[in-house]
């Protein structure tokens, strides 16, 4: 049986797949996909601590290395007879040369191009006539993927594949995390499913009977103002319903801020908060900080967030972010389990914005620092 | 199981291509007919080692085919495109197994399988040595030879249909290596010998064996290398130690022993009976088991033990290759599992033998029914005198023995339709079947071997009207000149009287005094007609010398 858990930051994603697989009858029958390679040493890690002593252990794989090994390299002779394939390209595919046949997906070496990685998997499964899905089944029993929202265009359509096969599909994934892309300049779905609106796909092969959604909205990672502000910046237009926290405040220095930019560095002294900017931290004279989406799956006490015009612009008049937007700074806010500062240019608007309990900020309580 | 094997290049293994059924496959032929280079090849494939050698370090240019080689050596003058640079290509295709998914896929190199399980190794000059590689060639070819293939510029790579290439052999397949050979130490015997004393002892007594051993090194050490200094000619002297490096780890030095002798110093037979049974105690189940000559270095009964312990062991999953020259151990394993080759062609399996003929020849593993499937072309008769007498005839007929024709002429009893059948079911041209009558007509005896004869299959049989069996025939063909008969047949004398009880109650001897008897007495007689017709049907005399 299929299902995708669709579950808010904090909620404990890697360490429910980790029980969920240390439970598996026969783990060498298991594979846990994730597309970065922070969490497939993140999954590794967390696996290993539940199932140290014994012997055999489920695969854990790179998305990308799992369609080459598992399905384009066995059944490539069928698609694209005579061609060589050797692994991933780093560069992509330059589609405004209008490339056609094996080289729209493969460099002239035999290295697929990442982006559209997705489109020759799916061509490779339909010139197999069947046998690569048979393959797999024959191979796994179940197939975990983490960080699911990061998979893009047509590795949505291998996905829906691997939903329809025998194999137990087990997805966990949070469309309002959606930084990532595993097929930047693959179209399909982009327009349709953009984002965090991925999950508007989920639903309709959870409609066709595919897979079975489950929604999990308790927070362990942050108290209940970070969670508020989190479910504001996201909106409730695609109704994942209100973020629920158990985290109780540590009681002292707990909630939201508002500072200067210019006061940053003397907060992140203050405080010892971690710093999340869009750009090089050098800028702000603090040699660590961190992008936000490279962020993802990290914890942290206090995090200082620099906002960029368009979110200070979103905070004092509410103006829409662009969906990307949304999602990163929706990673970077929920990254905090007791404070999250937001640096901005003019710190009194931003305060009065929000502070304005007609607008969508409701009752969210804030502090204006300095 | 291996569903197909593929060997291109290999010795004389020019273009080989061979479908081995499930469980038991025998493997007969003449000498150097290319039974072990098959055995050779499923090794190599499937364990990318060869008699305990990896696979790279193993190529030596013999391996490659000599008509390729020289082929290409005699090309090299010509143009660069289209040169046929010798390799070697190895493929061994499984039937569909779903332990074997990771290595199933459509990268069969001859394009052949579209989704399969397999393995293949090749031999190849890698692209960036090959102006090099043809240097040195030519230089081979301009030295006037001999034409040896430089193999220091060829690469080995070892694939599995997945796409992949591997280094080690993959999970689900698995072979095993049985020498009948004699030999000092056995290394699956070693293994096992090793694991099991890791078994036997808790860690508390590893422990204390390791210490003993360490206190007698120590005790040596110091009582008595440590009075001995090696002169070193000016660098200083050295002194003599125990070594203790792995190599002399003391789980090596623990060996199978039976009452105090140790396993490599036991007969041949007891140390192969021994190997066979620890490599089919240690093999998976589904594994790939070869067997070389069972027969050789071993004595009837041994040999008996052994076909039941290989007989037992074929199953389904587990797949046996035995090459043998040995009627018996051809009979006792099952004629069903035979497949016969010849100089490095594809062999031919056996289809459609009787459950009933498979079951008699295992019973009666006397049978020479080898002789019948490595024949080019086979004459059958009941027994000697028929043999004699039929070598006479050829003789009379063609000038020459036979043999020397290459006919063998295989006595079988009264066993004619199952030898027939066998020799259908192999399907061999150029069987004659002769027999006496015993009263019948002809067509009844061909009417019962009839499903199993052909064109290329005959039954020859004399009328009644000229006799029950060979006496009674031979007298007829010979009305007129009966003295002479007699004075060859008889040891005295040349009375034709009762001349044909006196031949059948002395059945080889006359049979043998007329093959013996000078040629310009005995070819004045004439033969039987069954057994000329018989003559020339296996060997149809050319035309010159019908006219005459």
């Amino acid at each position: 049986m299929n299902d995708a858990v669709v579950a808010v930051a904090g909620w404990g994603k890697t360490e429910e797949l980790a029980n969920a697989v240390a439970r598996e009858p026969n783990p060498e029958r298991v594979l846990v996909l994730t597309y970065t390679e922070t969490n497939q040493r993140e999954d590794t890690l967390r696996i290993f601590q539940k199932t140290a002593g014994t012997k055999r252990h489920a695969s854990v794989m790179g998305w990308k290395a799992f369609q080459l090994r598992d399905i384009v390299r066995p059944y490539l002779p069928l698609l694209y007879p005579g061609i060589r394939l050797r692994g991933l390209s780093n560069r992509d595919v330059d589609l405004d040369q209008r490339p056609g046949g094996a080289a729209r997906y493969l460099t002239r070496d035999g290295d697929a191009y990442p982006s559209l990685l997705g489109k020759l998997t799916l061509d490779a499964i339909d010139s197999s006539k069947g046998a690569a899905i048979r393959r797999l089944e024959r191979l796994y029993d179940s197939i975990y993927i983490d960080e699911a929202q990061d998979l893009r265009g047509n590795d949505l359509c291998v996905l829906e594949r691997l939903l329809k096969s025998s194999i137990d599909v087990h997805i966990f994934l949070d469309p309002r995390q959606s930084t990532l892309s595993t097929a930047e300049k693959d179209r399909k779905y982009k327009k349709n499913y953009p984002n965090a609106e991925v999950i508007k796909l989920y639903r309709e092969w959870e409609g066709k009977g595919l897979l079975d959604i489950r929604y999990e909205n308790e927070t362990h990672r942050s108290i209940a103002p970070i969670a508020a502000l989190s479910d504001i910046i996201v909106g409730d237009e695609l109704g994942f319903g209100p973020t629920v926290s158990i985290v109780e405040p540590r009681g002292r220095h707990d909630g939201i801020y508002i500072i200067a930019k210019s006061d940053l560095n003397r907060y992140v002294n203050e405080y010892g908060a971690t710093l999340l900017a869009l750009q090089k931290s050098e800028k702000y004279g603090i040699s660590d900080s961190m992008n936000f989406r490279k962020s993802k799956g990290m914890t942290r006490d206090d995090v200082v967030i620099v906002t960029t015009g368009p979110i200070e612009k979103f905070l004092t008049t509410g103006a829409a972010l662009k969906p990307v937007s949304v999602c990163s700074f929706y990673v970077a806010v929920t990254r905090a389990r007791y404070s999250v500062a937001l640096a901005v240019e003019n710190p009194e608007r931003v305060f009065r914005s929000i502070a304005d309990t007609s607008s969508i900020w409701g009752n969210l309580s804030i502090q204006l620092l300095y | 199981m291996i569903r197909e094997l593929r060997v291109s290049g290999f010795r004389i293994l020019k273009d080989f291509v061979w479908e081995p059924k499930e469980g038991l496959n025998i493997l007969v032929g003449a000498n150097s007919a290319g039974k072990s280079t098959v055995l050779d090849a499923i090794e190599l494939v499937t364990r990318g080692s060869i008699r305990g050698q990896g696979a790279r370090r193993s190529l030596s240019p013999d391996w490659f085919n000599k008509d390729i080689v020289d082929a290409f050596f005699q090309e090299l003058g010509g143009p660069l495109e289209g040169m046929n640079v010798p390799e070697i290509k190895i493929v061994a295709v499984f039937s569909e197994d779903w332990r074997l998914a990771r290595i199933t896929g459509a990268n069969d190199p001859d394009k052949k399988f579209k989704d399969a399980p397999g393995i293949y190794i090749t031999y190849s000059v890698s692209p960036n040595l090959l102006p090099q590689f043809l240097e040195e060639c030519r230089s081979i070819e301009e030295a006037g030879g001999p034409f040896v293939l430089p193999t220091d510029y060829y690469d080995c790579s070892w694939h599995i249909f997945q796409g992949d290439p591997i280094v080690r052999r993959p999970n689900g397949v698995s072979c095993t290596r049985i020498d009948t050979m004699p030999e000092p130490r056995s290394r699956a015997v070693d293994a096992y010998t090793k694991s099991y004393v890791g078994e036997e002892l808790d860690d508390d007594k590893k422990f204390e064996v390791a210490s003993r051993f360490r206190q007698v090194y120590a005790q040596v050490d110091r009582d008595i290398l440590a009075g001995i200094t090696v002169n070193c000619s000016g660098r200083g002297d050295l002194g003599l130690q125990i070594d203790r490096s792995p190599r002399t780890d003391w789980t090596n030095s623990i060996v199978l022993h039976r009452d105090g002798l140790p396993l490599y110093a036991l007969g041949s037979a007891e140390q192969t009976l021994t190997k066979c049974a620890v490599s089919l105690e240690n093999a998976d189940s589904e594994s790939i088991l070869l067997l070389e000559e069972p027969e050789c270095h071993l004595s009837y009964s041994w040999l008996n033990d052994l076909v039941g312990v290989i007989a037992d062991a074929a199953s389904e999953d587990r797949q046996i290759f035995v090459t043998t020259h040995s009627p018996f151990v051809l009979n006792r394993l099952g004629l069903d599992s035979l497949s016969v080759m010849a100089e490095g062609n594809s062999p031919r399996r056996i289809s459609d033998l009787s459950d009933d003929t498979v079951r008699y020849f295992k019973r009666l593993s006397g049978y020479d029914t080898l002789r019948i499937a490595l024949a080019d072309r086979a004459v059958l008769v009941e027994g000697p005198t028929d043999e004699l007498v039929f070598d006479w005839a050829f003789r009379k007929a063609r000038g020459k023995l036979p043999h020397e024709k290459g006919i063998d002429v295989i006595e079988c009893g009264t066993s004619h339709k199952r030898l027939l059948e066998l020799a259908a079911a192999l399907e061999k041209s150029g069987i004659a079947a002769l027999r006496d009558n015993d009263g019948d007509d002809p067509d009844y005896w061909a009417g019962l071997a009839e499903s199993h004869l052909s064109k290329d299959r005959a039954f020859f049989c004399g009328t009644p009207e000229e006799g029950k069996t060979i006496e009674p025939q031979m007298v007829e063909a010979n009305r007129d000149k009966l003295k002479t008969l007699a004075s060859i047949v008889r040891k005295r004398g040349n009375s034709t009287d009762k001349l044909e009880e006196f031949m059948t109650n002395n059945k080889t001897e006359w049979a043998l005094r007329l093959l013996e008897a000078d040629m310009s007495e005995s070819e004045v007689l004439d033969i039987p007609s069954y057994i000329l017709n018989a003559i020339n049907f296996i060997d149809p005399a050319p035309e010159s010398a019908e006219n005459e």
